[in-house]
């Protein structure tokens, strides 16, 4: 009854879901009576899987400074690009306080590349870093949130557009503002939505 | 300059070196080829068309500059030489270490591909773009997308596979000898 013939393409589409909804029974009674084309399937995912865990981790990677200030050159001219790292704003705000803290650490320095041992306990920054998860599970464009840690600093953190990414990551930009002593500092920053409800944030060097 | 196109090209930064680690086959020369594909973008960004996606015109962008490249410096160094490797299993925790070793494994076995298999393979398999996205990014049409992904993701399968077949009697001849990784090169 079924004359379908499964070619490698034909397959490969329908290991990705790439096949249309009205062929898929087709192709899947002629896979039950096929066993060269089930291992052809089963090779199929191995490889996809594979792959695709190949290079997960270079999304967790610190994005060099050097392309930073390529894409956004306006902004960092020829200034030195710093204080800028990527870091997961996940359910353990612990783990958070650590690239927070690297990050003013490394201030200054001029890599991007933050070492992931590196940990401070910097209080100011724990404080930043639960107002700006608060603010961007629920924040409207504008709002602000203040945050203050005795003795440290106090600092606000205000949410800025949406981003329209395309690749399905719903990013937001926000703006912190932030005294320490007598220095204050200020510099813009993009929140981007993984798939796993963690945040991925990158701070952009100061304005 | 319009700071929101700045900001998207940033916000892209993080895959498009994951695209371009696969193409370049080494961190290096990934992110020598993001940092020119953004240059060029936003030299160029007249010509992108807003309400287009801006992560498919990047990665066409990595990929022509990829091309370009080739043609220039027709030579190409193997991207994990052993002393890499050897370094790299120092450092993993036991345990960590076999999944770690297995996708430097897949990462070497992918630099092997053909490239345009590989950039097929890199752009549906690891960055998740759907087949006519590809085809667009690529300019190719969807059935040499089709063929070039199934004949990559079948060569993979059976290398992996072989080698796992491998590692297994490597094990059970070895005893307690570890982990062996045999890498063939």
């Amino acid at each position: 009854m079924s004359d379908v013939f499964l070619d490698h393409d034909l397959l490969v589409a329908y290991v990705d879901g790439e096949l249309p909804r009205e062929r898929l029974a087709a192709v899947e009674a002629a896979l039950m009576r096929d066993a060269e084309a089930w291992e052809t399937v089963r090779l199929l995912r191995l490889s996809a899987s594979a792959a695709a865990r190949a290079f997960a981790p270079v999304l967790q990677e610190p994005v060099p400074a050097r392309l930073i200030a390529a894409a956004n050159p306006a902004r960092t001219g020829n200034r030195r690009v710093a204080g800028y790292w990527p870091m997961a704003l996940a359910a353990s705000l612990a783990a958070l306080a650590i690239g927070i803290g690297a990050g003013y650490t490394l201030r200054g320095m001029p890599q991007g590349y933050v070492p992931a041992s590196l940990s401070s306990a910097d209080p100011l920054a724990g404080k930043f870093e639960a107002a700006l998860q608060a603010i961007l599970e629920k924040g409207k464009e504008g709002e602000s949130l203040a945050y203050e840690s005795p003795a440290v600093g106090r600092g606000q953190v205000v949410l800025g557009h949406s981003l329209a990414t395309g690749f399905g990551a719903p990013c937001r930009e926000f703006h912190r503002d932030e005294t320490r002593g007598s220095e204050r500092r200020a510099a813009d920053g993009i929140a981007c939505h993984a798939a796993d409800k963690s945040w991925s944030v990158m701070i952009l060097p100061a304005s | 300059m319009d700071q929101g196109f700045s900001h998207q090209l940033v916000a892209l930064l993080p895959r498009l070196r994951r695209f371009a680690r696969g193409l370049a086959r080494s961190p290096e020369d990934g992110d020598d080829l993001v940092q020119a594909a953004c240059e060029r973008a936003l030299a160029r960004r007249d010509q992108f068309q807003p309400g287009t996606r801006l992560d498919s015109w990047m990665y066409r962008i990595v990929q022509n500059l990829w091309i370009d490249n080739r043609r220039r410096h027709s030579r190409e160094m193997a991207a994990i030489d052993a002393g890499e490797l050897a370094e790299q299993s120092a450092a993993i925790a036991p345990g960590a270490a076999d999944e770690a070793l297995y996708l430097a494994q897949v990462r070497e076995a992918i630099g092997q591909l053909p490239h345009d298999q590989r950039a097929v393979l890199m752009l549906i398999s690891v960055e998740g773009v759907a087949y006519k996205d590809a085809a667009e990014i690529l300019e190719l049409p969807l059935g040499t997308v089709m063929s070039r992904l199934s004949r990559a993701r079948l060569a993979l399968g059976r290398l992996l596979e072989e080698r796992a077949l491998e590692e297994k009697a490597g094990r059970r001849e070895g005893e307690a000898g570890a982990t062996i990784v045999r890498i063939k090169r």
